[in-house]
């Protein structure tokens, strides 16, 4: 498993304490733990769209994230949203990865400001 | 060029980033952060929230990150003279309890550093400490020809201008050659 953070404004002295966080998992039992927590719908994508309703200065936890759908449009609502909502709003994006193959994702955990990985081969070949 | 930067371990140092990463084993339960804005990463980051110290590497240089106040994980190394000094009281203390002057004896040996690790020493290594406390305690022996090697380490001892206190040494012979 690792974790690829793609936008972070926490402050780390905060860390949780007083934040809104969302969460979008198949498994709520493990996020018991965080205060402030919400779980968001199995549909809510990466798109300018879903993040209306994200107050700002939150966190969003996605689970198992990968592309579900690629194309040229997906990347660049996830790009749009790095690179514009999650800056302008505060939003730190926090991204859940227990695969590298068939998610899509090798560019976007390379690019990644914050990476967490595992003690693992796939760890290896993500530093790679 | 694009491809090349995509390699998080080229960016952030080549070679020496993987040795990095390969100095905590494999499926140990902790976790690598990088950071790839600051260029900079740290090894078992979840242990900086149990109080213990972390390895962070940056430039191609390692460096220690731990608790303010705490001493650092780099613990001095016990030098070999203060092992030296320790195991020759401790020979001493438990051989010759009531010899007071032997302290003074053992202080000029570790401080001129004539002893090696096994307490033989370093110009003589056929000779050992006890042979040589033995040699000199012994008041009467004044007729026997002491031992060969014994004589020559304190001609050695005495060409290097190493003397002890009279008092504290008790045989004849060797007072002519140490005192």
């Amino acid at each position: 498993m690792f974790v690829c953070i793609v936008h972070s404004c926490i402050q780390y002295n905060t860390f949780f304490a007083d934040i809104n966080v969302f969460v979008q998992t198949e498994e709520p039992s493990d996020f018991t733990n965080i205060a402030n927590i919400s779980f968001l719908n199995p549909d809510f994508v990466v798109e300018e769209s879903h993040f209306q309703n994200i107050p700002h200065n939150s966190i969003i936890i996605l689970d198992d994230f990968s592309f579900k759908v690629i194309n040229k449009e997906t990347k660049q609502n996830f790009l749009k949203v790095c690179n514009y909502i999650l800056r302008h709003h505060n939003i730190t994006l926090i991204l859940i990865i227990h695969n590298l193959y068939s998610t899509n994702l090798s560019t976007e955990i390379s690019l990644s400001p914050n990476i967490i990985i595992a003690y693992t081969n796939l760890g290896e070949i993500i530093l790679r | 060029m694009f491809a090349s930067y995509r390699k998080i371990a080229k960016r952030l140092g080549g070679n020496s980033v993987l040795d990095f990463f390969h100095q905590v084993p494999k499926n140990a339960h902790h976790f690598l952060y990088i950071n790839n804005s600051k260029h900079y990463l740290i090894n078992q980051v979840d242990l900086l929230f149990s109080k213990s110290t972390v390895t962070m590497f940056a430039e191609n240089k390692t460096f220690v990150i731990h608790q303010q106040g705490v001493e650092c994980c780099c613990e001095k190394p016990i030098e070999e003279t203060d092992m030296t000094s320790t195991q020759l009281e401790d020979y001493i203390s438990h051989s010759y309890p009531k010899q007071k002057f032997l302290k003074i004896i053992s202080n000029i040996l570790v401080k001129k550093n004539l002893l090696n690790s096994d307490l033989y020493f370093i110009d003589n290594d056929k000779v050992h400490v006890a042979d040589f406390i033995s040699f000199i305690i012994n008041r009467f022996d004044k007729n026997n020809k002491p031992d060969a090697r014994i004589v020559k380490l304190c001609k050695t001892l005495a060409h290097k201008n190493v003397k002890f206190p009279n008092v504290s040494i008790k045989n004849p012979q060797a007072k002519k050659l140490l005192c």
